[in-house]
């Protein structure tokens, strides 16, 4: 019983690092892509 | 605006059960650690987090649905560990079962809470940019 929960932590955990991560990064890149934009349009 | 919500709304109503749980140990003489960090208290706060993603994400139309629909299922699949989990606690303390072991489980629902935490802010932190 206990290493299912072990097992399933460790998975579920790597998973929501992984995905967590990637959407931080998604969501960084866009901003400062939206933001340069703004930035070069003003110029 | 939103993930000032989230912090004030979500993670701390949703942490309430540990900082009771804190306040008790500061003041009461007997307070140990095993006390202070409890399973259920993170768990608590898991559900909380998971539930609220689906609640937002559910409400809202995004321009990829993809995203949407793996964060949505993310949650779901945590919300059924914690499930798990939770039962299993509450199982055995009414049995009073030392099978288990109490350190993994432990643990395991802190691991589980902390990434949750932080895979909820990457979601309320997109929903947050996309708002400005």
């Amino acid at each position: 019983m206990i290493q299912i929960i072990l097992i399933s932590t460790i998975l579920l955990s790597g998973f929501g690092l992984y995905f967590s991560v990637r959407t931080l990064i998604e969501t960084r890149n866009k901003y400062y892509s939206d933001f340069l934009k703004r930035k070069n349009k003003t110029r | 605006m939103i993930k000032a919500k989230w912090w004030i709304y979500t993670v701390i109503v949703g942490l309430l059960p540990f900082l009771i749980r804190s306040l008790i140990v500061l003041f009461d003489k007997k307070g140990s650690v095993d006390y202070w960090i409890n399973e259920t208290d993170f768990i608590s706060l898991g559900l909380v987090l998971n539930l609220s993603n689906i609640n937002e994400l559910e409400n809202r139309e995004l321009e990829n649905k993809v995203w949407k629909t793996m964060k949505i299922g993310f949650s779901m699949v945590s919300i059924l560990l914690f499930s798990a989990i939770f039962a299993i606690i509450t199982y055995s303390d009414f049995k009073n079962n030392l099978d288990i072991d109490k350190t993994t489980v432990k643990f395991c629902s802190v691991c589980l809470s902390l990434v949750s935490v932080l895979f909820s802010y990457s979601i309320y932190n997109r929903l947050n940019s996309l708002e400005s």
